[in-house]
């Protein structure tokens, strides 16, 4: 099925409304930025006509957003913004923030370059892949009990800094500082707890990765000179979420407020965009849960760097402060935060969900770490295995526009079977290799899955994102090593 | 015997199943989430678990079983791969499952599920017999 018959309304190169008369029950219109070269690929799926549906939500303010990365996704479209406001009867809808809480991507740098690590690449990316827990049954090294469990769902990455896994350091260039305030362990399910406990410290499988990378272009010198990055400089990206147990609460969430429904009379054009107005306790217990989650994923992409570290460690024979493994950021692309803007002249404190997008604030915010006021937050942006990744940084105009929100990566531009039958007959990690990338995988068709054409190209997401300026390029990666689940 | 196959969906994975009866149906379901997360054959039916599940209709009951199979997996790693219905409705299953605990140094795996979901969920009774489709978060 196509979204064909959706008729856009062009505003310029980047931008393209569907009006509110598309569907009588939108109550703003859809905003998707994207560009002549990127509009027939999202047409494909359903994503469109998702982005209208999430502008029926009750308390949606100014435009349901779509970033140029959109694919077809649960009721909200992966790539989909929406903020609601609370005092207008705004909801807050699970869907709106997805199975995997707080999923995000934090980039590391070090003092190396390419050629330190070049000539035993294989044996490194080796030893991270047998280093680091990854794909279906794998269990942490870091296992914890009830109590500490509960204990690290309130206190966020402060947790695992706590324990040694990390500095202050860390926290401080981790998105709100690696805990949102208001966690409630108190409602969070015995499952979640049950498929939280041996879970820390694991990477997943599908998209999740672990990368080394080289830089190989900078866009934005006296960005990059703050943010510790220079051209053939290796760095290490870690894609992962809140496993097991933000999927739970997810789940559990869907059913209270698809129950939930009736009770608020809400109707929503898909069952999977459930919602129920952020004050009411429904709301608030799914707030609860939500924040415990994001701080649960915090906590493993903490742990998750702090085996990096150890690796490279023992592989260098030097600690990781002598090799420079700094945190540069952490953002998380999957999660609900109260965010103030200015609508219509006021001042409103929002409820602002992001599904695959990513905060991009500007220069001077204050939440942003002191070293990075002058130049704005960094957003992290994964591309697939084969072709680069990319830091920006946040804009004014983010503020002004999308709710201070950019992209969050390539996009899928293929589904998981289609990649499968493209790989057919081809070994997609000699394919890499021969590029330069290796690439270690567990699951038998992870890597075909994952394969480099079966998502967008990164670089023309990025190009719209950087022309619209709701994000400036600072610097792009290339991907030399992956481990996958 | 019932059967099941894989339809696209852009990040994620969708199930088809069909069945001449309930029977079929909620074991096809099953054989097909099972085998997205790990090849079978690897597994022997040695292990069992009992689930029991009421709901208030089939398309409920459906999910519901599911949900409580990948549950059982994530939590205990259990790979189920025989169901022996002691009483089986559009309202209840109460089913001895049979499976095998996933050995991540032993087994193959494919992918790890993250849930099941409501997106496209459907059941429906034919003159020939059920057909359900599920879509899996990957």
């Amino acid at each position: 099925m196509t979204t064909a018959t959706i008729s856009l309304r062009k505003i310029d190169e980047c931008r393209w409304e569907i009006p509110t008369d598309y569907d009588p029950g939108m109550r703003v219109p859809g905003l998707i930025f994207a560009d002549e070269k990127l509009l027939p690929k999202i047409r494909d799926d359903q994503s469109l006509k998702q982005v209208a549906n999430v502008a029926h939500l009750p308390g949606i303010v100014r435009y349901s957003l779509a970033m140029p990365d959109i694919h077809w996704g649960y009721g909200f479209p992966i790539g989909g913004v929406a903020a609601t406001d609370p005092d207008e009867g705004g909801v807050i809808s699970p869907g709106g923030v997805g199975y995997d809480i707080n999923c995000g991507v934090r980039l590391v740098r070090t003092s190396l370059r390419e050629s330190d690590v070049k000539p035993r690449l294989r044996d490194l990316v080796q030893q991270l892949f047998n280093h680091i827990p990854c794909g279906v049954g794998q269990s942490g090294a870091i296992r914890v009990g009830c109590e500490e469990e509960r204990k690290l769902l309130v206190q966020g990455a402060r947790w695992s800094v706590n324990r040694g896994y990390g500095v202050p350091d860390d926290l401080e260039h981790t998105e709100a500082k690696g805990c949102l305030e208001g966690a409630d362990p108190d409602v969070v399910s015995n499952r979640a707890y049950e498929r939280g406990r041996d879970q820390l410290g694991t990477l997943g499988s599908g998209n999740h990765f672990s990368e080394v990378q080289v830089v190989d272009q900078i866009f934005d010198e006296e960005a990059a000179r703050v943010l510790g990055l220079e051209k053939d400089q290796i760095t290490i990206m870690i894609h992962s979420g809140s496993r097991g147990f933000g999927y739970q609460i997810c789940d559990d969430f869907l059913e209270v407020t698809r129950r939930a429904l009736q009770k608020y009379n809400i109707t929503v054009p898909d069952i999977q965009l459930a919602c129920t107005p952020v004050n009411s306790p429904e709301g608030q217990r799914y707030l609860g849960a939500m924040r415990a989650a994001a701080n649960y994923a915090w906590n493993n992409r903490q742990c998750l760097m702090y085996l990096v570290r150890e690796v490279f460690e023992r592989f260098f024979g030097r600690s990781w402060q002598d090799l420079g493994m700094d945190l540069i950021y952490d953002v998380c692309h999957n999660i609900a935060k109260f965010e103030r803007y200015k609508i219509n002249g006021k001042e409103k404190m929002l409820c602002v969900h992001r599904k695959g997008a990513t905060r991009a604030f500007p220069p001077g915010h204050p939440e942003l770490p002191k070293n990075y006021q002058s130049i704005g937050q960094p957003v992290i942006i994964p591309g697939d295995m084969g072709r680069n990744s990319y830091v920006l940084v946040g804009t004014g105009k983010a503020m002004e526009e999308t709710f201070g929100t950019s992209c969050h990566g390539a996009g899928r531009a293929m589904s998981r079977g289609a990649a499968v039958r493209d790989a057919r007959g081809r070994s997609i990690e000699r394919e890499l290799e021969e590029k330069g990338i290796i690439v270690i995988g567990r699951g038998r068709k992870g890597v075909a899955e994952e394969q480099p054409s079966a998502y967008k190209d990164v670089n023309e997401v990025v190009d719209v994102v950087h022309r619209a300026g709701i994000a400036k390029r600072v610097a792009r990666m290339r991907p030399i090593g992956v481990i996958k689940g | 015997m019932g059967s099941f196959e894989y339809f696209d969906h852009t990040a994620d994975m969708g199930v088809r199943v069909q069945g001449k009866d309930l029977a079929e149906l909620f074991t096809s379901s099953a054989l097909g989430m099972f085998s997205l997360i790990a090849p079978l054959d690897q597994f022997k039916p040695q292990d069992a678990v009992d689930v029991l599940l009421k709901a208030e209709n089939v398309e409920e009951l459906l999910w519901s079983w599911l949900r409580e199979l990948h549950y059982l997996f994530s939590t205990q790693k259990l790979v189920f791969k025989e169901f022996e219905y002691k009483e089986l409705s559009e309202k209840v299953v109460w089913a001895t499952c049979w499976g095998e605990y996933f050995d991540p140094e032993k087994h193959e795996s494919e992918r790890e599920v993250k849930a099941v979901t409501h997106h496209g969920f459907q059941v429906k009774k034919e003159k020939e017999g059920w057909k359900a489709e599920v879509i899996f978060d990957i």
